[in-house]
């Protein structure tokens, strides 16, 4: 059975927490527009969600490098992130969003994508 | 609510749309905009208006309204006399215009693993092509930060070198074979990064 994909949970919660706070305003509230809500939601829950599949899409290429991935892992594993990328962006299109929007800007840190 | 656009010496000429709020250090006076502005690209229109017309002029960094006086004096006295340029470096992935894409999930990692590599090697030399510019232009002070498809860097010059740094970005002097992007220059700009940084509260 192949082994699941891990990542460091406390650098993950505050990559996550550091896109949160960036998505908020300068009191630290998350500044929605209500004309543009829907967008605006999508926008920052896709871009955590790409923000997520990039990490361990990193991860995945760690594991090949290493070598602890069998042939049967690596396609299983590469197809996943493959169509989770794809479903993403899918998503996104029908918000009227670019794969670029998705990206979250992170300050001093850069952007997320 | 009025828009804060920055500070110039006073009795010094102002554009339209703007006017001089009150004095705050000695012989500085604080700008702002006649009318509540309500795009960005409104105000930077004004503070490049300011920028050009006035013969000093330290723009305000974006939602700072009140500021130490002494610190704003002492950035005025080291930026207020310049503009700065900006330049972009773009990387072009490896994957651009690509016929295919993967359609396997081994070949999807491995495509993803050269890409990343491909950019972690753009990175490396375009941050050196960056350095290597900014050596060769001698600026009075620069910021190189990455962007999220390569780099970007301002380049702090006192307004009277503006013709001959402009002339060296055009006539090709500087001897930069760009093969792994593009590198855009814009500017004069007002020096907003540059004030940015240096009114910043811990800064």
């Amino acid at each position: 059975m192949a082994e699941p994909l891990t990542f460091d949970l406390d650098k993950g919660a505050a990559s996550l927490r550091t896109a949160l706070s960036a998505a908020a305003g300068p009191d630290g509230r998350v500044e929605i527009d209500p004309e543009t809500i829907e967008q605006d939601l999508a926008r920052l829950v896709l871009g955590l969600m790409e923000f997520i599949r990039q990490l361990m899409e990193l991860q995945a290429i760690r594991r090949v490098d290493a070598g602890t991935l069998t042939d049967e892992e690596e396609e299983r594993i590469g197809l996943a992130l493959m169509r989770s990328e794809q479903a993403i962006r899918d998503v996104a299109g029908q918000f009227g969003l670019d794969p670029a929007d998705l990206s979250l800007d992170l300050g001093p840190l850069g952007k997320t994508i | 609510m009025t828009t804060l656009l920055g500070w110039t010496r006073s009795g010094g000429r102002l554009p339209p749309g703007c006017l001089a709020k009150r004095m705050v250090n000695g012989n500085l006076v604080e700008i702002v905009a006649v009318s509540e502005l309500s795009e960005l690209r409104a105000r930077l229109a004004l503070l490049q208006k300011c920028f050009r017309i006035s013969d000093g002029f330290l723009p305000a960094p974006l939602g700072h309204d009140a500021m130490c006086t002494d610190r704003m004096a002492a950035a005025f006295e080291r930026i207020g006399d310049c503009g700065q340029f900006s330049l972009h470096l773009h990387f072009v992935r490896s994957d651009e215009g690509a016929a295919t894409a993967p359609t396997t999930g081994r070949g999807f990692l491995r495509h993803r693993r050269q890409s990343n590599s491909d950019a972690r090697k753009a990175r490396t030399v375009g941050a050196e092509v960056l350095r290597d510019i900014s050596e060769r232009l001698k600026p009075r002070g620069q910021s190189l930060r990455p962007i999220g498809t390569g780099f970007a860097m301002d380049l702090l010059f006192p307004r009277g070198q503006e013709a001959s740094v402009r002339n060296l970005f055009s006539s090709g002097q500087l001897g930069v074979d760009i093969h792994l992007g593009q590198l855009v220059a814009s500017g004069l700009w007002a020096p907003v990064g540059f004030a940015a940084e240096a009114l910043a509260p811990d800064g």
